[in-house]
């Protein structure tokens, strides 16, 4: 019989996984050189809007996973991130077009990374979310508990996924007003 | 299959979700909700605000009629979604479901990989899939994004924002709005009402550029590829 996880190996927080949309295209058609100038705008634009209790879990190529002790810090850093992503796309004239999945949950740690089924929620929300687009779980917005201003919560309904076993009421995260 | 019946109380959202079952939404003149499908099972949300239908297990289909105007969301894994009639707010998800719609006030349509159409959106229209096409006929303004597959769009009242990494797109508008595409390599074609002149911003770095309306201020078109071509054409 395997060892289960102690507590010590639980963390409870949220998740974001970002993903550049057209990478491989844009890849093939501008090189390899101009291709990393793009993934180092992406890492520079998320290091500096990641505020205490956030971390970057891994780089995933052309994505990356994000942690956050805090929901509403995961939501608005997302709104933000997408807001630098589209002012560096106009400005380096690059198509640096993000989507992002967040899902606030329960994670266990293996060393530096995090694991498990709200981990994989999260990346399953991502690849739904539209290139500039933030898109989060119920979940993650009961936690925000109203925490928010300045936020909308745009509901979009049941979502069935692969490999996930219930269903998941997934929101479109967009300021208000 | 069972069929079961449902009073609709004013301004309630139909919830319905079945994981590899067809879909088929019928909105017609009628007051209360049927639903006809394998082990259909009903709850009330948001303190009956929303009325959830889920579907069996299996891939047997979920039929569900409503009336016009209902506000609905859906959600399938691989299921093809079918909405026949004229619907109030719409959102239809699925991972690989085809998603087809004939009328709605206002659509968030969107998938991993199947394709997506609809007829009729008189508000705005969101439209998501990676590698399927999205297709609109009237649309009050559209928002799409593709990655592989083209968009087309036969008319958008209002702002029309696309995006593809290599799909085509391809949207007439009736030049009321203002217009955003950008694509990596897929080509671009906007067609505008003869006369009306744009303000245009277009940003190619391989592509051939070509514009047949003359340079003005009727409404902003900024238009971006890598490799892709862009042209606009008056109609």
């Amino acid at each position: 019989m395997m060892a289960a996880a102690t507590d010590a190996d639980v963390v409870e927080g949220t998740v974001m996984f970002t993903d550049i949309v057209g990478f491989t295209e844009f890849t093939a058609l501008r090189g390899d050189a101009e291709a990393l100038a793009l993934l180092s705008l992406q890492d520079r634009i998320v290091r500096e809007e990641l505020g205490p209790g956030a971390r970057v879990v891994k780089d995933l190529g052309d994505g990356l996973m994000l942690w956050f002790e805090d929901p509403c810090a995961a939501i608005r850093t997302g709104l933000r991130l997408q807001e630098r992503f589209e002012e560096e796309s106009q400005a380096v004239e690059a198509p640096l077009w993000v989507r992002i999945g967040v899902h606030a949950g329960q994670q266990r740690r293996r060393g530096d990374d995090l694991l498990g089924h709200d981990v994989n929620v999260a990346s399953r929300i991502m690849s739904l979310a539209s290139s500039g687009e933030v898109l989060a779980s119920e979940e993650t917005v009961k936690r925000t508990d109203g925490g928010l201003a300045g936020v909308e919560f745009q509901q979009l309904g049941p979502v069935v996924m692969k490999g996930i076993p219930t269903p998941i009421n997934l929101y479109r995260v967009e300021r208000s007003g | 299959m069972g069929v079961r019946q449902f009073e609709l109380g004013v301004a309630v959202t139909l919830r319905l979700q079945s994981r590899s079952g067809r879909v088929e939404v019928v909105a017609e003149p009628r007051e209360d909700v049927e639903a006809e499908g394998e082990q259909v099972e009903a709850l009330v949300d948001d303190g009956g605000a929303a009325l959830r239908i889920r579907n069996g297990h299996g891939s047997k289909p979920l039929l569900v009629r409503c009336p016009v105007g209902t506000d609905v969301a859906v959600g399938t894994q691989s299921g093809a979604v079918r909405m026949v009639g004229e619907f109030g707010a719409i959102s239809v998800t699925t991972m690989s479901g085809r998603i087809e719609v004939d009328a709605a006030d206002e659509a968030d349509l969107r998938s991993v990989s199947a394709n997506i159409t609809i007829g009729t959106c008189r508000g705005r229209c969101r439209m998501r899939t990676s590698n399927g096409t999205a297709t609109a006929g009237h649309v009050g303004a559209l928002s799409a994004g593709t990655v592989s597959g083209s968009i087309k769009a036969d008319r958008v009242d209002g702002a029309i924002k696309a995006r593809s990494v290599s799909g085509s797109i391809e949207a007439a508008s009736c030049g009321d709005g203002a217009i955003t595409v950008k694509t990596i390599s897929g080509k671009v074609h906007i067609e505008l009402p003869k006369g009306v002149e744009p303000h245009t911003r277009f940003k190619s770095f391989s592509g051939r550029v070509h514009c047949e309306c003359p340079e003005g201020s009727d409404l902003l078109i900024e238009a971006m590829t890598v490799s892709g071509a862009i042209e606009v054409v008056p109609t």
